[in-house]
């Protein structure tokens, strides 16, 4: 009975953090523990101010980096396109430079990780990673920033 | 040999232990239909085995019972508290921006970073393209 109840709630609480990016390898970048988090502008809101956008959950990393980090960054997002069914990659001279990949839904919940790397002056790259959940369809979320 | 001499000698063997459960069936059948005081004493060990059985089919199935009610009773306490954190989270606006180290909650510049890099992102139709324009730029 008790082992019963044990499991129940283990389950419980393995659903809960499986929630976000959390199975994704770029989570690790969105925990700063590839570019330190004072290094990066982290925004992260839930909740209404998102369905807007039709979206339910949204965190975002965006920073400026050398190429080494620029390339492991890329590399990871890379591997989570490797596991995903759905994806757009763009490279440029064989460098990642956009990724639009859209990880296994959580039912009715879409997922997205949204890549860009922009090459600066000297060497430096400017970094965007989004990730996006909610019910919004690639489609929703095109159209409502064409008309921007 | 009578009908009550061969139960006497039936009961006899029954507290020798040396019968057969069908005869013990048997036996109890007859013994519950007379009232001849010479079995008094094996209905009195019937009835408190009778007791005893009864009783004990009584607790397993309080047991089961239990068992199957906790189940359900832990099972919709999680469900309840499944949805309950959906709701919560659904329901709170939790909103931060941490630039560089400061953080803040002001929903103003939150949602604006947030437009901002949806639009920056959604909005190019070709990202190469936008790339190479970035680079042509300096």
């Amino acid at each position: 009975m008790k082992r019963i109840v044990v499991t129940l709630f283990l389950l419980l609480l393995m659903s809960g953090a499986a929630s976000a990016q959390r199975d994704l390898k770029c989570h690790s970048v969105f925990e700063g523990k590839v570019v330190p988090g004072k290094q990066m502008v982290i925004t992260e809101v839930r909740g209404n101010s998102m369905a807007a956008y039709k979206l339910d959950y949204y965190r975002g990393v965006n920073f400026q980096v050398d190429e080494r980090l620029a390339n492991q960054v890329a590399g990871l997002v890379e591997q989570d396109a490797d596991a995903a069914a759905v994806k757009e990659t763009e490279k440029v001279g064989g460098r990642l430079t956009y990724a639009l990949i859209q990880p296994k839904s959580k039912g009715k919940t879409k997922r997205y990780l949204c890549f860009q790397a922009r090459a600066l002056e000297e060497g430096q790259w400017k970094i965007t990673l989004l990730y996006l959940e909610g019910p919004a369809s690639l489609e929703d979320l095109r159209s409502m920033f064409e008309k921007q | 040999m009578t009908n009550k001499e061969k139960y006497a000698n039936l009961m006899q063997r029954y507290f020798e232990a040396d019968t057969t459960p069908e005869e013990e069936k048997e036996l109890a059948i007859y013994a519950a239909g007379t009232d001849d005081p010479l079995f008094e004493e094996l209905r009195g060990v019937l009835g408190y085995l009778s007791i005893g059985r009864e009783k004990k089919r009584r607790k397993d199935r309080a047991v089961h019972i239990l068992s199957y009610s906790a189940v359900a009773a832990s099972m919709a306490v999680m469900i309840a508290i499944g949805f309950g954190i959906q709701k919560r989270d659904k329901a709170d606006d939790q909103l931060t921006i941490n630039a560089y180290g400061e953080v803040s909650s002001d929903k103003k510049t939150v949602m604006a970073d947030v437009d901002a890099s949806l639009a920056d992102f959604f909005s190019v139709a070709n990202p190469a393209e936008a790339n190479l324009i970035e680079i042509f730029k300096r």
